[in-house]
C-alpha cells in the first residue's frame, strides 16, 4: 500500500504532498532531505527504491517533477513502479503552475487518491481449523454468519465491502486443517496485515504460538501482525490480556458470531492499516 | 456419423497474484460462469502437492469435473477445462497439456486470447481422435514437429539438449518439455528414461512415422474417376506443404469424417454426405471446397446430379526405425553419446522391433 505521496519541483521545491497513512519508526521529513537530491539527479524516467525498516521509498524524475512514493515493503515493486510511472506521466501532461493553483491541487488530490487506491491491501486471517476465520470474514463483509462448521478448502478470498480510507482491501482466510498448513505461505505472502486467529482456549493459543506464528513471521516479515482472541463467550476462553501475554502480540478479544463486534473489528483494521 | 463428442463447458486461463489471489485472465466461451471460489479451489489443488510443480490434475469441484494444467509456481498460471459431471476429465490430459503449453508461450500481451476459440474446438474434438490422428497432429505443431525432426536426426538425446535445441532454433523460451513429449510417449513414438551417469533424462525415438497420400480404397470407382486418380498420382510429389495438408486432412475431425464416409460409400451427393456425417449443409461446403482444392475429392456431374468421389486418401504409417541401429553405433564410436546411453537405446530398439504398418 502507498502511504504517502510527495511531488517536488526543480531545486527541491515541495509542490504537493498527501499522507494517507502514517509512517512510524522513521522520520520521513529527515529522510526526504537525503532522498530528494538523489532523486533529482536520476536520469529522466528511471526509478529507484530505498528500503528502510518496513517501508519502501520509490522515486522517479520525469520532466519538471520528482515524485516520491512511500509504501509498505509488503507491496510488490512492480506494482509500485507501474503506479509511479502512470502518476508521473499524468503529471507531465498537466502543465502545472508552481506553486499549483487551488484548482490544480484538487486535481492532484484526485490523481493521488486514484493512484493509491489502485494497489489493493491484503489482509489475511491465519489460524487453525474451527477458530472462526470464515465467520470473521462473513462478519466483516456483512454476510450471514454460518452456524454450521464447514472446513475451508485451500483458502477463501473476498473484498472488504467498506474501503479503508482510500484503500480497497482484500480479505483472505487460510484453510485451517493441518493438511493445508504446507501451503499457507502461498496465501500469506504479500499480506499487509495478518490477523492471527485463535479460539482463546489455552491449547489453541499455545499451538498458535508454536506453530502458526513462526510461519507468519517467516513468510511475511514486514506485515503488521495482530491477534484475534475469538470465542471469548466460551467458558474455557482465556481473557484477551492473557492471550496477548502468551502470543506477545497486540490482541483483540472477539465473538465473531455476534454482529456487535463488526464495527470494532472494522475500526481495528482501519487503525492497523492507517496508523 | 461422428462419434459421440465430449462437450466441455468452458476453457479458462487463470493467474495467481500474491495480492489478490486468482485472477481470471481469459475464458471461452465469453458467457461461461466462473466463480472466484472455483478458481481458488483449482489453484489450491495444484499447489497442494509438496513440489508445487507444473502438471496436470483432474478433479471434481461442486457439480463440475475439471481438467487443469498448471505451469508451476514460477509462472503461476493454470489453464482449466470445465466439464459436465458426466464427462471424464482425465481423457483431456494430452490435449489440455498441448493447449496450455501454447497459451503459456504467448502470455505476453495476452497474445493467446484470439486463439482461444481454436484451442477450444481442438479440445472438444480431441476425445474422438484416433491414435493415428493424434500422431499426425504432431506435424501441425511447430515445436512438436521440430522435436520429432531432431529425434529423427539424432535418435536419442537428453531433455536438456532438446530444450536447448528448441530455444536455439525456434527462439521459444517458455515451454514445458514434458508437455511437448507427453503425446509422443503415449503414442509409443518415444521412450523417456534416466540413464546412469547422464545428468538429464534421455529421450529415445523407438518408432518413426510418415503421413502419406494413397489412392482411394473405395469400391466401385467409375473408369473416368480412376483416370483422374492415375493422372494425379503420375504427377504427385511430396513437399513440406503437402505434408501439412495431409496432416490437416487426418486431424481435422470433420474433414476426416467426410473422407471416411466417402471411402465406405464410394460416391455421394452433397445432401447424402451432410446427412451421413451430420455436418450441417452450410458448413460442409467449406470442407468440400478444401478437400477439392487439395485433390482429395472430385466433383462429377452424373444424371443431373453432382456427385463426389475420393481421388486420394491421407494415411499415417508408423514403422520401426531400423536406420537408428547403425546410427547409434556410429554416434557411440565417434564419442557423441556415452556407452550406457547407446546400450540403453539399442535395448529399446530391440524391444520395439516388430513395428507395425497402419
Amino acid at each position: 500500500m502507498i502511504r504517502q505521496i510527495y511531488i517536488y519541483g526543480n531545486n527541491r521545491t515541495p509542490i504537493f504532498s498527501r499522507k494517507y497513512a502514517e509512517v512510524r519508526e522513521v522520520d520521513i521529513n529527515e529522510l526526504l532531505k537525503f532522498i530528494v537530491p538523489v532523486a533529482q539527479n536520476l536520469s529522466e524516467g528511471s526509478i529507484e527504491h530505498t528500503d528502510i525498516t518496513r517501508y519502501k521509498i520509490s522515486y522517479m524524475k520525469l520532466g519538471r517533477f520528482t515524485n516520491i512514493f512511500v509504501s509498505d515493503r509488503t507491496s510488490e515493486q512492480q506494482r509500485i513502479e507501474e503506479a509511479i510511472v502512470n502518476f508521473s506521466r499524468h503529471l507531465e501532461t498537466m502543465n502545472l503552475n508552481t506553486p499549483p493553483t487551488l484548482e490544480e491541487i484538487k486535481i492532484l488530490e484526485k490523481i493521488s487518491e486514484e493512484t493509491v487506491s489502485l494497489i489493493p491491501v491484503k489482509i489475511c486471517l491465519v489460524g487453525f481449523g474451527g477458530v472462526g476465520k470464515t465467520t470473521l470474514l462473513k462478519l466483516l463483509r456483512y454476510e450471514e454468519i454460518p452456524l454450521r462448521y464447514e472446513p475451508t478448502i485451500f483458502g477463501e478470498r473476498a473484498m472488504l465491502v467498506i474501503p479503508v480510507g482510500p484503500y480497497k482491501a482484500v480479505l483472505f482466510t487460510v484453510g485451517g486443517q493441518e493438511r493445508f498448513m504446507p501451503i499457507w505461505d502461498i496465501l500469506i505472502r504479500g499480506s499487509d496485515v495478518i490477523f492471527v486467529v485463535t479460539d482463546s482456549t489455552p491449547e489453541n493459543v499455545e499451538k498458535t504460538k508454536s506453530q502458526v506464528l513462526p510461519i507468519v513471521r517467516e513468510t511475511a516479515r514486514y506485515a503488521r501482525i495482530v491477534a484475534i482472541a475469538n470465542k471469548q463467550d466460551l467458558a474455557m476462553a482465556l481473557p484477551t490480556y492473557r492471550v496477548e501475554q502468551i502470543l506477545g502480540l497486540k490482541t483483540f478479544g472477539c465473538v465473531a458470531i455476534d454482529p456487535a463486534y463488526r464495527e470494532p473489528l472494522l475500526n481495528l483494521i482501519k487503525e492497523v492499516l492507517l496508523s | 456419423m461422428l462419434e459421440e463428442e465430449s462437450l466441455p463447458i468452458g476453457l479458462i486461463v487463470v493467474k495467481w497474484d500474491n495480492k489478490i489471489g486468482t485472477v481470471l485472465e481469459a475464458r471461452y466461451p465469453d458467457d461461461v460462469v466462473v466463480s472466484p471460489d472455483l478458481t481458488m479451489k483449482i489453484y489450491g489443488a495444484h499447489v497442494l502437492g509438496e513440489a508445487r510443480e507444473a502438471g496436470f490434475i483432474s478433479m471434481k469441484i461442486d457439480s463440475l469435473n475439471i481438467a487443469s494444467y498448471f505451469a508451476g509456481v514460477e509462472l503461476n498460471y493454470y489453464v482449466a477445462l470445465l466439464l459436465k459431471p458426466t464427462e471424464e476429465a482425465a481423457i483431456f490430459e494430452d490435449a489440455l497439456v498441448e493447449v496450455a503449453s501454447k497459451i503459456f508461450e504467448n502470455l505476453g500481451e495476452k497474445k493467446y486470447i484470439d486463439k482461444l476459440p481454436e484451442f477450444y474446438k481442438f479440445l472438444e474434438k480431441y476425445p474422438a481422435m484416433t491414435r493415428n490422428q493424434r500422431i499426425a497432429s504432431i506435424l501441425l505443431d511447430p515445436i512438436k514437429s521440430f522435436v520429432f525432426r531432431i529425434l529423427l536426426e539424432r535418435g536419442c538425446l537428453t531433455k536438456d539438449e532438446l530444450q536447448e535445441e528448441i530455444t536455439k532454433n525456434l527462439g521459444v523460451k517458455t515451454f514445458d518439455i514434458n508437455a511437448i513429449l507427453s503425446s509422443m510417449i503415449k503414442s509409443g513414438l518415444v521412450v523417456v528414461e534416466w540413464v546412469e551417469g547422464v545428468p538429464s533424462e534421455v529421450v529415445f525415438l523407438v518408432k518413426d512415422f510418415e503421413v502419406v497420400r494413397i489412392p482411394p480404397r473405395a469400391k466401385n470407382i467409375p473408369p473416368n474417376v480412376k483416370n483422374i486418380v492415375k493422372d494425379f498420382f503420375a504427377r504427385y510429389k511430396q513437399s513440406p506443404r503437402e505434408i501439412a495438408i495431409i496432416a490437416r486432412a487426418i486431424t481435422d475431425p470433420e474433414i476426416y469424417e467426410i473422407i471416411k464416409t466417402l471411402r465406405s460409400h464410394g460416391k455421394m451427393t452433397l445432401k447424402d454426405l451432410s446427412e451421413k456425417t451430420e455436418i450441417p449443409p452450410e458448413k460442409i461446403l467449406d470442407y468440400i471446397g478444401w478437400l477439392r482444392r487439395n485433390n482429395f475429392i472430385v466433383e462429377i456431374e452424373e444424371r443431373n446430379e453432382t456427385c463426389f468421389y475420393l481421388i486420394s486418401e491421407p494415411m499415417v504409417i508408423t514403422f520401426y526405425p531400423e536406420y537408428q541401429i547403425k546410427s547409434v553405433i556410429e554416434k557411440y564410436n565417434e564419442g557423441q553419446i556415452p556407452a550406457r546411453q547407446a546400450i540403453r537405446y539399442l535395448m529399446f530398439l530391440k524391444e520395439a522391433y516388430g513395428g507395425e504398418r497402419t
